[in-house]
């Protein structure tokens, strides 16, 4: 076993080679030996809360300083609050609603949305600001949050200035960033072969420091953090924020302690590494912008504050560093190896892969001995992950370790959630949520915790509204119902409506999110669906499929602008398939039109424009690329299905006769060919014959042309229902043809499309073409076939010849 | 001697880099597994190289520079050592030119101080190819007895505690292959016909490197027995362009210094290649437009035979410069292997790409002319 204390130095060594170590130490010693007791922390790590726990119970300080919201002060009773369990965060948003930043437009899909910004500051059962709280209670410290709200450092947008605004990474995020691009930290990285932060981290600090004195490893983690900081651009700290948020938090100590009538030998800050060198000459520090603020605690889960989730800041494997927090606490971490690996063998055992306990020995060798290589004094999380696959994966891990990797995520991140006390009030958005469910009688599921199926009559008035409600949740994704089926294809149930409703505690977070936009259920289905439409307003079918959906939302004060902005979309929408889904949506709104009391004449206006639009856009279509030509019949069927269905006289069907012949003069593409004369055939515009002459010419073209044939025909029964199909013995004639003229290997390549035309009709009309098949070869109907009608004496006579032939070849040995 | 050296085509690593082992082996301090030469960090350092150390080499103190043997992940390295030294067995598997045979060699080289206890697997490959065979001649005169017995590749490494190098273990038929599970599980292989010593036993240190290539994969899989005595490492094709032409300078330069051919390939040229190369593999340009894949693998080592074979007419057709021309005239074989539809890629690659590019670029037009004259 290697000595720890040796190689991390040997690593340490390399890297400090660039800094100019007596500056470094002066620093560091000027900040650890101050009155006011400073310990770094790294958000989610277990060593750093078990030994800030030790240091804390043995100072005992009156009050405790911790980087986080200043806002949320009035949060820290319900954290510590015997019913709130971690997984919990910290919920901030603001609301623009006087547009100060000057970002409406800018960073909203239009000038009339304001900006929102929100953040999330999660913890877990060991992070050292959680396990700081809590330690703070059980000595009877103060505790409170220094930092700036995180909306603060925003400021007014000013145009050609866009650089210096502060992005909206996490704020821990920041702090990571600064470090892991410091000419230290790469030195550092690049001399020990360390390949991300996370290992970097847990190298030299999470598992390399296991059993270090507290005081040992305030120093190390300091000194890492000052060595950093001196190798970090100035410029880049301005422009994140860092020295703002830093006299910030000077700020609300100093105010804090005369508060409190306290000195700072009596207080500890519990803060980024990176903070503990903050530069004093920087006192400026902005204040909130107006606007609507809310602040909330509220569950979180392990796999939303895994950075599978998306959160960057977060933690990439919440319950292994959870199972190794509940080791060190029983002060028993080699129990940590076995457990784990065990743990992942075990699910991936249940998804399917063979994997034996000599594999789970041989897992934990390879990962002691790839740790010895690597420097470390035991395995860390990299370690065992590689062993894991070396050991089992056979062959691409990408590939075929998808279910060992999978089965490792799983351990790794747990399905833990947290809970929050009750006394936490609501935020506006979840107390109408839940009214609502009371109001519309749907509360059952929540108040029972079970899944509940509702099947609503939207002709009755209740059930249609509690349909809207329904509707409106789940386009604003609140994990409480799906709509599971819309039996209006069948007339019976034309308006009904069966929903699954069933409780999750993700609708509290989706609550919370939510809020954002609005303070009731429809206020912010309104604000998203403006949202949406701001984004698509060049997509016809896009802004008509939103339209469709107001319309089921029942949110009739949206739906003449939504109906300008469809109007408009309309008219800028050159894509012919685009057109035809909003043809297609449209249809469906006509027909609910009387149902939700919707202007009819509205919606055929917007029909005929579309309608025109689609006509004009067809010709371009004969261009398409192969991938979107089934699209492009998809969407000639339903421009053609709504010409049929129109009674009102206010199609100009000529227009789209006009553009499909032009559209199948001008392409060359043999399956958009057969598609656009099929189509003319039914609309009558020309003969069938014409079509099958069409198909009969490819019978004597070159081979070349000939294969192609199977594309046109394709083309041709995609669209064709009746007329050409059922009536016409000439186009078998034409295949015949087609077949006789096709040497074997023409015959093969014309094969699939062939096979795939036929696939494409009804059994009616394979049966009718096979009827006609066999007529022309002489054949009767197939029944006629399958049917014996003959005379007993004649049966006996067959019976007599089969068993003649049966002897002779049994005498022939078959 | 001198005149057999020149003769000789290519050395096995330990000869070829053994300046770097030797330093390497002077400056170790840390601990060696039972019978390796060097430490496992010191076989890491010797593979990924960029040191320089201070090493008595003859008689002379001087500096050896470690030079960069293998281009892939850390990891990988570091996984395929660990295993080395494990209870298990390690195959590299990957994509045909991914440099198994290349890491497996340098390994065994590392390790053991020799590279050639080799076993090249084919479809004609035995069990005694695997585990011992006889002089027939002297076991008829004077029956079965250690001296009659010739041992193989396998026997040697167990009896000298090294590592044996299984090359293409998959081309092996089942049957063959398994008579490795006895070698791998009771470290030792049984000789019925000699009663009085009837075993071989492995001494430490003793294990293999196998390779397989994943596109045999399904023909001739390890069996379930076999695969549990092997940790897999799979060796992905070169991910980076910037380490691709690296490789390529480098291997290339090496080969042409073998082949003693002083033909110029310069920069520019390799840079092209391997834009070819990536490109037509990956079906995507650098500029984002989408083109057809070829169906064969393209790996690195296919980019540096393209090289080699274009210094080679540079030198003896030319005015010994590479030049795109010599690069277009030797893609069509590399790329064009199984599949004649691969041709209507390189077409179309020529055609839309080349080009496009050939209008601002004077190599891309070399490049582009030199195509259509030979895709003609």
């Amino acid at each position: 076993m290697i000595d720890k204390q040796e190689a991390d130095q040997s690593v340490k060594q390399a890297a400090l080679k660039t800094l100019d170590l007596k500056q470094l130490e002066k620093q560091v010693n000027a900040v650890l030996d101050a009155d006011l007791y400073w310990f770094p922390v790294r958000h989610h790590s277990p060593i750093v809360s078990q030994l800030l726990q030790q240091v804390i119970r043995q100072r005992k300080p009156k009050i405790i300083f911790i980087e986080g919201p200043s806002d949320c002060n009035n949060l820290i009773p319900h954290i510590l609050n015997s019913e709130s369990k971690p997984p919990i965060a910290l919920y901030s948003s603001y609301r623009d609603d006087d547009n100060v930043l000057n970002l409406a437009g800018i960073n909203t899909p239009s000038v009339d949305i304001p900006t929102r910004l929100s953040s999330w500051y999660p913890m877990l059962a060991y992070s050292p600001e959680y396990v700081a709280l809590k330690t703070a209670k059980e000595i009877d410290a103060l505790s409170c949050f220094i930092d700036l709200p995180h909306h603060a450092l925003y400021t007014p947008f000013v145009k050609g200035k866009e650089d210096e605004s502060p992005s909206e990474l996490p704020i821990e995020n920041k702090q990571i960033d600064l470090i892991t691009q410091s000419d230290f930290y790469c030195a550092l990285a690049e001399s020990a072969g360390y390949s991300s932060w996370e290992e970097t981290w847990d190298s030299l600090f999470e598992f390399g420091a296991y059993n270090s004195d507290p005081e040992i490893f305030r120093r190390e983690l300091a000194t890492f953090c000052a060595a950093s900081r001196l190798t970090t651009s100035k410029q880049q700290m301005e422009q994140d924020g860092t020295y703002q948020r830093e006299a910030y938090m000077r700020h609300t100590i100093k105010e804090k302690l005369a508060e409190h009538q306290l000195n700072e030998s009596q207080a500890m800050v519990i803060c980024g590494g990176f903070h503990l060198f903050m530069d004093h000459a920087y006192d400026q520090f902005p204040t909130p912008p107006k606007g609507t603020n809310y602040n909330s605690l509220v569950p979180y889960s392990f796999f939303r504050v895994s950075e599978l989730s998306g959160y960057r800041a977060g933690n990439r494997a919440p319950q292994f560093y959870q199972l190794y927090w509940s080791f060190l606490q029983k002060n028993n971490i080699q129990a940590l190896l076995p457990e784990y690996i065990v743990s992942v063998l075990k699910k991936g055992r249940q998804k399917g892969e063979i994997l034996s306990a000599a594999d789970a020995i041989s897992i934990v060798q390879h990962a002691q001995m790839l740790s010895q290589l690597r420097q470390r004094s035991t395995p860390i999380l990299e370690d065992l992950h590689d062993a894991i696959m070396a050991c089992c994966c056979k062959g691409d891990p990408d590939y075929d370790g998808l279910v060992l990797k999978s089965a490792i995520d799983e351990i790794d991140i747990g399905r833990v959630l947290g809970k929050v006390t009750n006394d936490v009030g609501r935020l506006p958005l979840a107390i109408d949520f839940y009214d609502c469910l009371q109001k519309l009688e749907l509360n059952t599921f929540q108040l029972e915790e079970k899944r509940v199926k509702q099947v609503l009559n939207q002709q009755e008035d209740f059930d249609r509204q509690r349909s809207a409600f329904l509707h409106q949740i789940a386009f604003l994704k609140i994990p409480a119902a799906t709509l599971v089926s819309n039996e209006n294809q069948f007339s019976a149930a034309i308006f009904k409506e069966t929903w699954i409703l069933v409780w999750s505690p993700d609708i509290d977070a989706k609550l919370v999110e939510e809020n954002l936009y609005g303070d009731t259920i429809e206020s912010a289905t309104m604000t998203r669906l403006q949202e949406s439409i701001a984004k698509q307003s060049n997509d016809a079918s896009a802004c008509c499929r939103i339209l469709y959906e107001a319309i089921k939302m029942a949110l009739p004060c949206l739906i003449q602008q939504l109906q300008t902005s469809a109007a408009d979309a309309i008219a800028n929408d050159t894509r012919m398939v685009s057109l035809a889904q909003a043809l297609n949506y449209l249809g469906q709104i006509e027909q609910y039109s009387s149902l939700h009391q919707i202007k009819k004449q509205a919606v055929q206006r917007l029909i005929v424009q579309a309608y025109n639009r689609a006509c004009f856009a067809i010709p371009d279509s004969a261009t398409t690329p192969q991938e979107k030509q089934y699209e492009i019949v998809e969407a000639l069927k339903i421009i053609a299905e709504i010409v049929f269905k129109d009674k009102s006289g206010e199609m100009d069907i000529e227009l789209l006769h006009i553009n499909i012949q032009s559209a199948a003069t001008l392409t060359d593409v043999p399956f958009l060919k057969g598609a656009f004369y099929g189509l003319l055939a039914e609309l009558k515009v020309i003969p069938s014959d014409e079509v099958i002459y069409l198909l009969a010419a490819y019978a004597k073209a070159m081979p070349d042309i000939l294969v192609q044939s199977g594309d046109f025909l394709e083309g041709l029964l995609s669209v064709s229902r009746t007329s050409i199909v059922t009536g016409s013995p000439q186009l078998i004639e034409a295949i015949e043809e087609l077949f006789k003229q096709a040497n074997h290997e023409s015959f093969l390549i014309m094969l699939p499309k062939i096979r795939q035309a036929f696939e494409k009709m009804n059994t009616q009309s394979k049966h009718a073409i096979a009827d006609k098949v066999a007529q022309k070869h002489g054949l009767k109907k197939s029944v006629d076939l399958v049917a014996l009608n003959t005379s007993l004496e004649a049966a006996l006579l067959i019976s007599q010849i089969d068993g003649q032939v049966d002897k002779i070849m049994q005498k022939w040995g078959f | 001697m001198a005149k057999k050296k020149a003769l000789q085509l290519r050395e096995p690593a330990e000869v070829q880099y053994k300046h770097q082992l030797e330093a390497l082996k002077q400056n170790d301090q840390d601990d060696k597994p039972a019978n390796w030469v060097l430490s496992p960090r010191a076989v890491l350092s010797y593979i990924l190289g960029g040191q320089t150390l201070e090493a008595k080499i003859g008689r002379k103190k001087t500096s050896v520079d470690i030079s960069r043997k293998f281009f892939g992940d850390r990891a990988l390295v570091e996984k395929a050592i660990v295993t080395l030294a494990s209870e298990r067995a390690l195959l590299l598997v990957g994509e045909p030119g991914t440099g198994k045979s290349w890491l497996s060699e340098h390994l065994a080289a590392a390790i053991t101080g020799h590279s050639t206890l080799t076993i090249q697997g084919t479809a004609g490959t035995t069990e005694e190819h695997i585990k011992y065979s006889w002089n027939i001649a002297r076991v008829i005169a004077e029956g079965p007895n250690d001296q009659n017995m010739i041992p193989s590749p396998t026997m040697q490494a167990m009896q000298n505690g090294s590592l044996l190098r299984f090359e293409e273990i998959t081309r092996c038929v089942p049957d063959v292959q398994d008579s490795l599970v006895s070698i791998l599980s009771d470290k030792a292989i049984a000789i019925p016909e000699l009663p009085d010593n009837n075993m071989i036993w492995a001494k430490s240190g003793f294990n293999i490197i196998a390779t397989a290539n994943s596109r045999d994969q399904g023909v001739n899989d390890l069996s379930a027995a076999l695969k549990r005595r092997f940790n897999y490492i799979y060796i992905p094709i070169v991910a980076d362009k910037a380490t691709e032409i690296r490789i390529v300078k480098e291997r290339s330069s090496e080969l042409m210094q073998r082949y003693n051919i002083p033909a110029k390939l310069p920069d520019s040229v390799i840079h092209l290649l391997a834009t070819v190369f990536r490109e037509i593999r990956s079906g995507v340009t650098s500029d984002g437009t989408s083109i057809k894949q070829a169906s064969t693998t393209l790996s690195t080592a296919e980019a540096i035979a393209v090289a080699l074979e274009a210094a080679l007419s540079s030198q003896y057709f030319a005015d010994g410069v590479v030049t795109p021309a010599h690069i277009a005239q030797n893609l069509i074989g590399s790329i064009v292997k199984e599949d004649r539809d691969d041709l209507k890629v390189l077409k179309e690659y020529n055609a839309l790409i080349a080009k496009k590019r050939a209008s601002s670029d004077e190599s891309w037009k070399t490049f582009y002319t030199a195509m259509l004259e030979a895709l003609h």
